[in-house]
């Protein structure tokens, strides 16, 4: 051992809370879930991010969630064999979902040597709903085709104004649910326990209960957590949020979060000079140098239109009141202007002071929002706001420079050194 | 006759402000209806000219500001169009949301365009389901009776049955051209094939069919002459500018016919005449649309529909005309190609309104037509 090392001993690795800790062993007991179905020759399905999962959760069955698992091989900066295949050898333009694009090629690389790492076990069937995006349908249109298994599709119908949903629409949704228990009983061979559907529809609305006191707690000033703390636990409200082990979990992380509070602690690691509203999925591959940036310029999100996707509210035992959630939650099945009503809320609630807009490459439908929504949140709010181009996981879209420069002119706005407004 | 019909159609097509103008003049309201699958029977039957909105070549400056670079450029332009003012003078604008892209555009027209006003309508998805139907009919009502808030103007069951009537006409009158025009593409080339389609979207449906029903006449007392070997048919939402076809001609193709929805793709299926209820039968024919990009099936059926074509028109080869950022055409585009190719020589061209890169386009086809050719 010599000298430098003595005097500078390595860091001790940053203790990962019990709620993470809890997280994680929840998806590989859910990858465990699958791989044990399928050796039983049950049939296990993949669903798009905001599906009814209600209803297969009552039945038993085994859901996947590919867009969950994308984020994690971006996260893990893994992305890039799978973006080539893509690209390359299955002829799919750069310019669709990079989750689809890393989706497409593990559907063609799973069973390659090389791959075994990435475990996640292919689908029987494929649960698609529409309120995410259009870009899932046709995704899921191509996994059917080339799989050859069914797709069971709740269309949400997007509302393009804020007169709320009219009767004529309201049945069309409630059909279809009700379309679903009937489709999914015969293709899984079960027969759907009402009591079980109402006492998932119970525990989905405590999680979502808890999940939005975990949220709140972010309206501490300081915030005792960094909003990306919490992207990380957006999958748990993906995968499992019918599930009782989402229940502990978002319970230990809401007292975690609370006694972070207590205590006067926070894991936002610098001063929090400035409150972020952040518009749009966490640029993946790059999580920890937006945190780094941010961090320099004491900016710390604590509100996050994205996050609340997952909080469906609704009565159990109503199904056209779950209908209703599925179809109006997720900002990208909302019209613009509701959209930036709910932002600006948001935005007034926690107290921020300026709004980050990640211009994803891959969620066109969040551009989108954002692009023309931006207008009216900045009327309604007056927050200088900055833009950045990113991508949810192709690293390749996002310049560390162009972010920097963007952060630093509004930490520029923020300390009274430039005009307020929007800086491109 | 052929000519002097023709000519109009080829100018129409050339100019649709031109066109959209001298209706105004003549004191005829018009409304604007951005495709695709845009109920153009009710604005017809509510008393309005229906005017299709595709877009068009010119510099995205204003839209910048609210739909992403990464957009298509029907929608960028269309939202550009609205923002400069270029559609004041159009009643109103119909939109349908069909893709994320069209989402965008209804919402940039809502929140910074007022005039014209824009009515969005949605269309399900889950086309199986029995309430389907029934859901599409109950849209269309309600979008009537956001025309008649606005406008005033009724739409009567008697209307909608004559409207009907005389949009099956015109479908009729499209695909018999369309057949004449496959076995006379020494008169017919791309480039006039596609304005007698592309006219369409710009004129009075009545006025339209009698100027069709001239041309194919004429054409059906000439011998059948094909001019070349090296025939094609298209597909895509939109297959571009007349400039594109140009090309097509001066390298030697035929263009036989498309699964174009621009083209003669929205004429395939008459809507029903022998339901009661006029709106559910213009319901009914969104719910049997098939092999589109923007209409989910279980079993897509458009490589399939569109190789029926190609060997019905004995065409040795299909052209992908694939709309740049277009995201349900890139989805579709991979699996569809390998499926064509396994039947026929297939050409994938970008078509992009604002940047018509003809010598690249120019190179691709020469090329293609080489391999045709070894």
């Amino acid at each position: 051992m010599n000298a430098t090392s003595e005097q500078k001993a390595p860091r001790p690795a940053p203790e990962i809370p019990l709620s993470k800790q809890m997280a994680n062993q929840q998806s590989a007991d859910l990858i465990r879930a699958a791989k044990q179905a399928k050796a039983r020759g049950e049939k296990i399905a993949w669903a798009s991010a905001v599906f009814p999962q209600e209803i297969p959760e009552a039945l038993g069955m085994v859901v996947l969630y590919p867009e969950s698992f994308s984020a994690g091989v971006a996260a893990r900066k893994k992305a890039g064999p799978f973006l080539e295949e893509a690209e390359g050898t299955l002829g799919y333009s750069q310019d669709i979902c990079s989750y689809i694009r890393i989706n497409f090629a593990f559907g063609a690389l799973h069973d390659k040597e090389g791959f075994e790492e990435f475990e996640f076990p292919m689908p029987d069937c494929l649960l698609l709903c529409n309120n995410s995006c259009g870009q899932v349908m046709k995704w899921f249109e191509n996994l059917s085709e080339q799989l050859d298994i069914p797709i069971f599709f709740f269309d949400a119908v997007y509302n393009y104004d804020e007169d709320g949903i009219p009767d004529y629409r309201m049945r069309y949704l409630t059909d279809q649910l009700k379309q679903l228990m009937i489709d999914l009983e015969a293709f899984t061979g079960k027969k759907l326990d009402q009591e079980r559907f109402l006492d998932v529809q119970k525990r989905s609305q405590i999680n979502r209960e808890l999940f939005q006191q975990v949220v709140e707690k972010s309206l501490y000033k300081p915030s005792p957590a960094t909003g990306f703390d919490l992207y990380n636990y957006i999958s748990v409200m993906i995968t499992c949020r019918g599930k009782s082990s989402t229940t502990q979990i978002m319970t230990q992380l809401r007292d975690e979060m609370e006694a972070r509070h207590q205590a006067g602690t926070s894991s936002f690691r610098g001063e929090e000079r400035h409150r972020t509203y952040w518009s749009g999925i966490a640029c993946w591959p790059y999580l920890s140098h937006n945190m780094r940036t941010m961090k320099r310029s004491g900016m710390n999100i604590v509100a996050s239109g994205y996050v609340r996707s997952w909080m469906l509210e609704y009565e159990p035992g109503d199904l056209a009141s779950m209908a209703r959630a599925y179809a109006v939650s997720v900002a990208a099945n909302i019209s613009v202007p509701e959209y930036a009503q709910r932002s600006a809320d948001m935005i007034r609630e926690y107290g921020c002071d300026n709004m980050i807009c990640h211009n994803n490459r891959s969620c066109k439908i969040s551009a989108y929002n954002l692009d023309c929504g931006r207008h009216l949140i900045l009327e309604q709010t007056g927050v200088p706001c900055v833009s950045f181009d990113g991508d949810q996981s192709d690293y390749r879209v996002y310049s560390e420079a162009q972010f920097e420069t963007r952060i630093q002119g509004l930490e520029e706005i923020l300390e009274g050194k430039e005009e307020s407004g929007h800086v491109e | 006759m052929l000519n002097d019909a023709l000519q109009k159609l080829e100018e129409t097509a050339r100019s649709p402000k031109r066109a959209m103008e001298a209706y105004r003049q003549a004191g005829r309201p018009v409304a604007g209806c951005i495709p695709e699958y845009t109920p153009e029977v009710m604005v017809h039957a509510a008393g309005f000219i229906p005017f299709g909105l595709w877009g068009g070549e010119t510099t995205i400056m204003l839209a910048d500001s609210y739909i992403p670079t990464f957009a298509c450029s029907l929608v960028r332009s269309c939202a550009e169009y609205g923002l400069n003012g270029t559609y004041r003078g159009l009643s109103f604008i119909i939109a349908p949301i069909l893709c994320d892209a069209l989402k965008g555009c209804v919402q940039t027209f809502r929140v910074a365009v007022k005039d014209p006003p824009v009515l969005p309508f949605s269309l399900p998805q889950n086309r199986t389901l029995p309430s389907a139907a029934a859901f599409t009919a109950q849209e269309y009502r309600a979008l009537g009776e956001k025309i008649q808030k606005l406008t005033g103007a009724g739409i009567s069951g008697q209307a909608m049955r004559r409207s009907i009537r005389i949009y099956n006409e015109h479908s009729r009158a499209m695909r018999d051209f369309d057949r004449a025009a496959a076995e006379h593409t020494d008169v017919i080339g791309a480039r006039a094939r596609q304005a007698v389609f592309k006219s369409a979207w710009f004129m009075e449906k009545e006025e339209h069919t009698g100027l069709v029903r001239q041309i194919t006449r004429a054409l059906e007392e000439r011998p059948a002459c094909r001019k070349n070997p090296a025939r094609v048919v298209l597909t895509g939402v939109s297959a571009g500018s007349a400039a594109l076809m140009e090309l097509l001609e001066e390298e030697g193709f035929d263009v036989v016919g498309d699964h174009v929805y621009q083209d003669s793709w929205t004429y395939l299926h008459p809507i029903r005449e022998d339901l009661e209820d006029p709106v559910m039968a213009l319901a009914e024919h969104w719910i049997q649309v098939g092999g589109s990009c923007v209409a989910h099936e279980r079993r897509r059926s458009r490589s399939a529909a569109v190789l029926k074509l190609a060997k019905e028109r004995e065409a040795g080869a299909v052209v992908l005309c694939l709309m740049k950022f277009c995201d349900p055409e890139e989805y579709e585009a991979p699996l569809m190609l390998a499926e064509l190719k396994k039947s026929c020589p297939t050409l994938t061209l970008d078509i992009d309104q604002n940047s018509d890169n003809l010598e690249q386009l120019r190179t691709k086809i020469q090329t293609f037509r080489d391999v045709l050719d070894s």
